[in-house]
Protein backbone atom coordinates (compact mmCIF):
# COMPACT_ATOMS: atom_id res chain seq x y z
CA UNK A 1 0.00 0.00 0.00
CA UNK A 2 2.82 2.38 0.86
CA UNK A 3 4.22 2.07 -2.70
CA UNK A 4 0.85 2.79 -4.24
CA UNK A 5 0.31 5.65 -1.77
CA UNK A 6 3.48 7.26 -3.01
CA UNK A 7 2.37 6.96 -6.61
CA UNK A 8 -1.07 8.38 -5.76
CA UNK A 9 0.49 11.32 -3.94
CA UNK A 10 2.79 11.92 -6.87
CA UNK A 11 -0.10 11.83 -9.37
CA UNK A 12 -2.08 14.22 -7.21
CA UNK A 13 0.84 16.57 -6.76
CA UNK A 14 1.73 16.56 -10.45
CA UNK A 15 -1.91 17.11 -11.40
CA UNK A 16 -2.25 20.01 -8.99
CA UNK A 17 0.99 21.48 -10.29
CA UNK A 18 -0.13 21.13 -13.94
CA UNK A 19 -3.58 22.58 -13.24
CA UNK A 20 -2.00 25.47 -11.37
CA UNK A 21 0.39 26.09 -14.27
CA UNK A 22 -2.51 26.05 -16.75
CA UNK A 23 -4.43 28.54 -14.64
CA UNK A 24 -1.41 30.75 -14.08
CA UNK A 25 -0.70 30.92 -17.81
CA UNK A 26 -4.35 31.67 -18.47
CA UNK A 27 -4.28 34.49 -15.87
CA UNK A 28 -1.18 35.94 -17.50
CA UNK A 29 -2.80 35.78 -20.92
CA UNK A 30 -5.91 37.43 -19.49
CA UNK A 31 -3.90 40.30 -18.01
CA UNK A 32 -2.01 40.71 -21.26
CA UNK A 33 -5.20 40.76 -23.31
CA UNK A 34 -6.88 43.28 -21.01
CA UNK A 35 -3.78 45.46 -20.99
CA UNK A 36 -3.76 45.40 -24.78
CA UNK A 37 -7.47 46.32 -24.88
CA UNK A 38 -6.92 49.21 -22.46
CA UNK A 39 -4.00 50.53 -24.53
CA UNK A 40 -6.06 50.26 -27.72
CA UNK A 41 -8.91 52.13 -26.01
CA UNK A 42 -6.54 54.86 -24.87
CA UNK A 43 -5.05 55.14 -28.39
CA UNK A 44 -8.53 55.35 -29.88
CA UNK A 45 -9.57 58.09 -27.46
CA UNK A 46 -6.35 59.98 -28.05
CA UNK A 47 -6.38 59.75 -31.86
CA UNK A 48 -10.09 60.58 -32.06
CA UNK A 49 -9.68 63.58 -29.78
CA UNK A 50 -6.70 64.84 -31.79
CA UNK A 51 -8.54 64.33 -35.09
CA UNK A 52 -11.67 66.07 -33.80
CA UNK A 53 -9.61 68.96 -32.44
CA UNK A 54 -7.72 69.32 -35.73
CA UNK A 55 -10.98 69.26 -37.73
CA UNK A 56 -12.55 71.80 -35.39
CA UNK A 57 -9.55 74.09 -35.69
CA UNK A 58 -9.67 73.86 -39.50
CA UNK A 59 -13.43 74.48 -39.57
CA UNK A 60 -13.12 77.51 -37.30
CA UNK A 61 -10.31 78.88 -39.47
CA UNK A 62 -12.47 78.43 -42.59
CA UNK A 63 -15.41 80.07 -40.83
CA UNK A 64 -13.31 83.03 -39.70
CA UNK A 65 -11.92 83.49 -43.23
CA UNK A 66 -15.45 83.42 -44.62
CA UNK A 67 -16.64 85.98 -42.04
CA UNK A 68 -13.68 88.24 -42.83
CA UNK A 69 -14.50 88.03 -46.52
CA UNK A 70 -18.11 89.01 -45.78
CA UNK A 71 -16.83 91.90 -43.66
CA UNK A 72 -14.62 92.99 -46.55
CA UNK A 73 -17.60 92.94 -48.91
CA UNK A 74 -19.60 94.94 -46.38
CA UNK A 75 -16.86 97.57 -46.20
CA UNK A 76 -16.66 97.65 -50.01
CA UNK A 77 -20.45 98.06 -50.19
CA UNK A 78 -20.25 100.98 -47.75
CA UNK A 79 -17.48 102.58 -49.83
CA UNK A 80 -19.41 101.97 -53.04
CA UNK A 81 -22.46 103.63 -51.54
CA UNK A 82 -20.43 106.70 -50.50
CA UNK A 83 -18.77 106.93 -53.94
CA UNK A 84 -22.13 106.60 -55.72
CA UNK A 85 -23.54 109.40 -53.58
CA UNK A 86 -20.61 111.64 -54.53
CA UNK A 87 -20.87 110.80 -58.26
CA UNK A 88 -24.65 111.36 -58.33
CA UNK A 89 -24.35 114.60 -56.40
CA UNK A 90 -21.43 115.74 -58.56
CA UNK A 91 -23.41 115.15 -61.78
CA UNK A 92 -26.30 117.20 -60.42
CA UNK A 93 -23.91 119.91 -59.20
CA UNK A 94 -22.19 119.96 -62.62
CA UNK A 95 -25.53 120.36 -64.40
CA UNK A 96 -26.32 123.25 -62.08
CA UNK A 97 -22.88 124.86 -62.39
CA UNK A 98 -22.88 124.73 -66.16
CA UNK A 99 -26.06 126.80 -66.11
CA UNK A 100 -24.62 129.30 -63.64
CA UNK A 101 -22.39 132.34 -63.90
CA UNK A 102 -19.31 130.34 -64.91
CA UNK A 103 -21.12 128.71 -67.83
CA UNK A 104 -19.23 130.60 -70.51
CA UNK A 105 -15.82 129.91 -68.99
CA UNK A 106 -16.66 126.21 -68.60
CA UNK A 107 -17.98 125.80 -72.14
CA UNK A 108 -14.97 127.57 -73.67
CA UNK A 109 -12.75 125.31 -71.59
CA UNK A 110 -14.55 122.21 -72.89
CA UNK A 111 -14.31 123.48 -76.46
CA UNK A 112 -10.59 124.20 -76.14
CA UNK A 113 -9.93 120.77 -74.65
CA UNK A 114 -11.81 119.09 -77.51
CA UNK A 115 -10.20 121.24 -80.19
CA UNK A 116 -6.72 120.56 -78.88
CA UNK A 117 -7.45 116.82 -79.04
CA UNK A 118 -8.77 117.06 -82.61
CA UNK A 119 -5.92 119.22 -83.96
CA UNK A 120 -8.09 120.50 -86.80
CA UNK A 121 -8.37 124.12 -87.93
CA UNK A 122 -11.95 124.26 -89.18
CA UNK A 123 -14.29 123.48 -86.32
CA UNK A 124 -17.97 123.45 -85.44
CA UNK A 125 -19.69 123.58 -82.09
CA UNK A 126 -22.84 121.61 -81.37
CA UNK A 127 -24.71 122.78 -78.27
CA UNK A 128 -27.70 121.69 -76.36
CA UNK A 129 -30.43 124.06 -77.47
CA UNK A 130 -30.60 126.12 -74.29
CA UNK A 131 -26.87 126.98 -74.38
CA UNK A 132 -26.60 127.91 -78.00
CA UNK A 133 -27.05 131.66 -77.75
CA UNK A 134 -24.52 132.18 -74.98
CA UNK A 135 -21.28 131.43 -76.74
CA UNK A 136 -19.49 133.51 -79.29
CA UNK A 137 -17.62 131.21 -81.75
CA UNK A 138 -14.96 133.89 -82.29
CA UNK A 139 -14.21 133.88 -78.60
CA UNK A 140 -13.85 130.09 -78.69
CA UNK A 141 -11.57 130.31 -81.74
CA UNK A 142 -9.38 132.84 -79.93
CA UNK A 143 -9.12 130.61 -76.86
CA UNK A 144 -8.29 127.54 -78.96
CA UNK A 145 -5.63 129.43 -80.89
CA UNK A 146 -4.11 130.61 -77.64
CA UNK A 147 -3.73 127.02 -76.45
CA UNK A 148 -2.79 125.29 -79.73
CA UNK A 149 -0.79 128.14 -81.22
CA UNK A 150 -2.62 127.73 -84.51
CA UNK A 151 -5.26 129.87 -86.10
CA UNK A 152 -8.60 128.14 -86.17
CA UNK A 153 -12.08 128.96 -87.36
CA UNK A 154 -15.06 128.02 -85.25
CA UNK A 155 -18.69 128.03 -86.34
CA UNK A 156 -21.95 127.07 -84.69
CA UNK A 157 -23.60 123.97 -86.11
CA UNK A 158 -27.22 124.22 -87.16
CA UNK A 159 -28.28 121.10 -85.30
CA UNK A 160 -28.38 120.69 -81.55
CA UNK A 161 -27.67 117.81 -79.23
CA UNK A 162 -29.89 116.32 -76.57
CA UNK A 163 -27.93 116.90 -73.38
CA UNK A 164 -28.18 118.58 -70.01
CA UNK A 165 -25.05 120.62 -70.71
CA UNK A 166 -21.67 120.86 -72.38
CA UNK A 167 -20.98 120.74 -76.10
CA UNK A 168 -19.67 118.72 -79.00
CA UNK A 169 -16.74 120.09 -80.95
CA UNK A 170 -16.24 118.59 -84.37
CA UNK A 171 -14.33 119.00 -87.59
CA UNK A 172 -16.38 120.95 -90.07
CA UNK A 173 -15.69 118.68 -93.01
CA UNK A 174 -14.47 115.48 -91.39
CA UNK A 175 -16.20 112.83 -89.32
CA UNK A 176 -14.15 113.65 -86.26
CA UNK A 177 -15.51 114.97 -83.02
CA UNK A 178 -15.05 115.20 -79.30
CA UNK A 179 -18.25 114.80 -77.35
CA UNK A 180 -17.88 117.02 -74.31
CA UNK A 181 -21.49 116.96 -73.17
CA UNK A 182 -21.89 116.23 -69.48
CA UNK A 183 -23.37 112.80 -70.19
CA UNK A 184 -20.58 111.77 -72.56
CA UNK A 185 -17.87 113.07 -70.25
CA UNK A 186 -19.46 111.36 -67.27
CA UNK A 187 -19.40 108.08 -69.19
CA UNK A 188 -15.90 108.56 -70.59
CA UNK A 189 -14.42 109.70 -67.29
CA UNK A 190 -16.40 107.37 -65.05
CA UNK A 191 -13.37 105.30 -64.02
CA UNK A 192 -11.24 108.35 -63.26
CA UNK A 193 -14.15 110.06 -61.48
CA UNK A 194 -14.66 107.02 -59.27
CA UNK A 195 -10.96 106.88 -58.53
CA UNK A 196 -10.90 110.58 -57.72
CA UNK A 197 -13.96 110.33 -55.46
CA UNK A 198 -12.40 107.37 -53.61
CA UNK A 199 -9.08 109.17 -53.33
CA UNK A 200 -10.65 112.23 -51.74
CA UNK A 201 -13.21 110.38 -49.61
CA UNK A 202 -10.92 107.67 -48.27
CA UNK A 203 -7.54 109.29 -48.83
CA UNK A 204 -6.62 106.43 -51.12
CA UNK A 205 -3.57 106.67 -53.32
CA UNK A 206 -4.14 107.17 -57.03
CA UNK A 207 -3.57 104.09 -59.22
CA UNK A 208 -0.70 105.86 -60.98
CA UNK A 209 1.04 106.78 -57.72
CA UNK B 1 -1.97 -10.68 -5.72
CA UNK B 2 -5.30 -9.20 -4.74
CA UNK B 3 -3.61 -6.26 -2.98
CA UNK B 4 -1.56 -5.54 -6.05
CA UNK B 5 -4.69 -5.42 -8.15
CA UNK B 6 -6.25 -3.04 -5.66
CA UNK B 7 -3.23 -0.78 -5.92
CA UNK B 8 -3.37 -0.77 -9.70
CA UNK B 9 -7.07 -0.04 -9.55
CA UNK B 10 -6.43 2.90 -7.22
CA UNK B 11 -3.66 4.25 -9.42
CA UNK B 12 -5.88 3.96 -12.47
CA UNK B 13 -8.66 5.84 -10.68
CA UNK B 14 -6.18 8.48 -9.55
CA UNK B 15 -4.99 8.95 -13.13
CA UNK B 16 -8.58 9.31 -14.32
CA UNK B 17 -9.26 11.82 -11.56
CA UNK B 18 -6.11 13.70 -12.57
CA UNK B 19 -7.20 13.78 -16.22
CA UNK B 20 -10.61 15.11 -15.17
CA UNK B 21 -8.98 17.74 -13.01
CA UNK B 22 -6.79 18.89 -15.92
CA UNK B 23 -9.81 18.90 -18.21
CA UNK B 24 -11.72 20.97 -15.65
CA UNK B 25 -8.80 23.39 -15.46
CA UNK B 26 -8.76 23.69 -19.24
CA UNK B 27 -12.51 24.30 -19.24
CA UNK B 28 -12.01 27.05 -16.67
CA UNK B 29 -9.29 28.50 -18.89
CA UNK B 30 -11.66 28.48 -21.86
CA UNK B 31 -14.34 30.18 -19.79
CA UNK B 32 -11.76 32.68 -18.62
CA UNK B 33 -10.73 33.35 -22.25
CA UNK B 34 -14.33 33.99 -23.26
CA UNK B 35 -14.84 36.27 -20.28
CA UNK B 36 -11.60 38.10 -21.03
CA UNK B 37 -12.61 38.62 -24.65
CA UNK B 38 -15.98 39.96 -23.49
CA UNK B 39 -14.26 42.33 -21.05
CA UNK B 40 -11.80 43.49 -23.72
CA UNK B 41 -14.68 44.16 -26.10
CA UNK B 42 -16.50 46.04 -23.35
CA UNK B 43 -13.43 48.19 -22.67
CA UNK B 44 -13.24 49.14 -26.36
CA UNK B 45 -16.98 49.71 -26.57
CA UNK B 46 -16.88 52.04 -23.56
CA UNK B 47 -13.91 53.88 -25.05
CA UNK B 48 -15.78 54.33 -28.34
CA UNK B 49 -18.83 55.60 -26.49
CA UNK B 50 -16.75 58.04 -24.43
CA UNK B 51 -15.03 59.24 -27.61
CA UNK B 52 -18.37 59.68 -29.34
CA UNK B 53 -19.69 61.74 -26.40
CA UNK B 54 -16.50 63.83 -26.33
CA UNK B 55 -16.79 64.50 -30.07
CA UNK B 56 -20.44 65.51 -29.68
CA UNK B 57 -19.45 67.88 -26.90
CA UNK B 58 -16.70 69.36 -29.06
CA UNK B 59 -19.13 69.79 -31.96
CA UNK B 60 -21.69 71.51 -29.78
CA UNK B 61 -18.92 73.84 -28.63
CA UNK B 62 -17.98 74.70 -32.21
CA UNK B 63 -21.34 76.44 -32.82
CA UNK B 64 -20.71 78.59 -29.77
CA UNK B 65 -17.22 79.45 -30.97
CA UNK B 66 -18.52 80.23 -34.47
CA UNK B 67 -21.08 82.60 -32.96
CA UNK B 68 -18.29 84.28 -30.99
CA UNK B 69 -16.17 84.70 -34.14
CA UNK B 70 -19.15 86.09 -36.08
CA UNK B 71 -19.99 88.56 -33.30
CA UNK B 72 -16.37 89.71 -32.96
CA UNK B 73 -15.95 90.29 -36.70
CA UNK B 74 -19.37 91.99 -36.94
CA UNK B 75 -18.43 94.36 -34.10
CA UNK B 76 -15.08 95.12 -35.73
CA UNK B 77 -16.74 95.73 -39.11
CA UNK B 78 -19.49 97.92 -37.58
CA UNK B 79 -16.82 100.06 -35.94
CA UNK B 80 -14.66 100.18 -39.06
CA UNK B 81 -17.59 101.09 -41.37
CA UNK B 82 -18.80 103.76 -38.90
CA UNK B 83 -15.32 105.30 -38.83
CA UNK B 84 -15.10 105.13 -42.61
CA UNK B 85 -18.50 106.81 -43.07
CA UNK B 86 -17.78 109.45 -40.46
CA UNK B 87 -14.45 110.26 -42.03
CA UNK B 88 -15.90 110.29 -45.57
CA UNK B 89 -18.76 112.58 -44.49
CA UNK B 90 -16.19 115.24 -43.62
CA UNK B 91 -14.69 115.03 -47.11
CA UNK B 92 -17.93 114.65 -49.10
CA UNK B 93 -18.14 118.29 -50.25
CA UNK B 94 -14.50 118.31 -51.33
CA UNK B 95 -15.00 115.01 -53.20
CA UNK B 96 -18.07 116.35 -55.02
CA UNK B 97 -16.24 119.53 -56.02
CA UNK B 98 -13.23 117.53 -57.24
CA UNK B 99 -15.45 115.36 -59.42
CA UNK B 100 -17.33 118.42 -60.73
CA UNK B 101 -13.99 120.00 -61.65
CA UNK B 102 -12.94 116.87 -63.49
CA UNK B 103 -16.28 116.66 -65.28
CA UNK B 104 -16.42 120.32 -66.33
CA UNK B 105 -12.80 121.39 -66.41
CA UNK B 106 -10.84 118.20 -66.89
CA UNK B 107 -9.04 118.76 -63.61
CA UNK B 108 -7.95 115.78 -61.57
Amino acid sequence: MSGAKGILDMIEAKTAEKAEKIMKEAEELRELRLKEAREKAADLADSTAKKAEKEQKAELARYEASMKLKAKYRTLDAKESLIKDVLDSATKAAEKEIEGKKRKEILIGLAVEGAAALGIQSLELVFPEKQKADIDPAEVAKAVSKVTGEKVSVALAKETVRSSGGLIIRAKDLPKQVDNTIEARAERLSGRMRELAARVLFREKAASE
Amino acid sequence: MCAANDDLEMIHEAEEAAARKILEAQQRVNEMKEQTEAEAKQILKEAEEQTRRATLLLNSDIDKRKAEIEQRIRNETDASVATLEESARGRRTAAIQSVVNMLLRGES
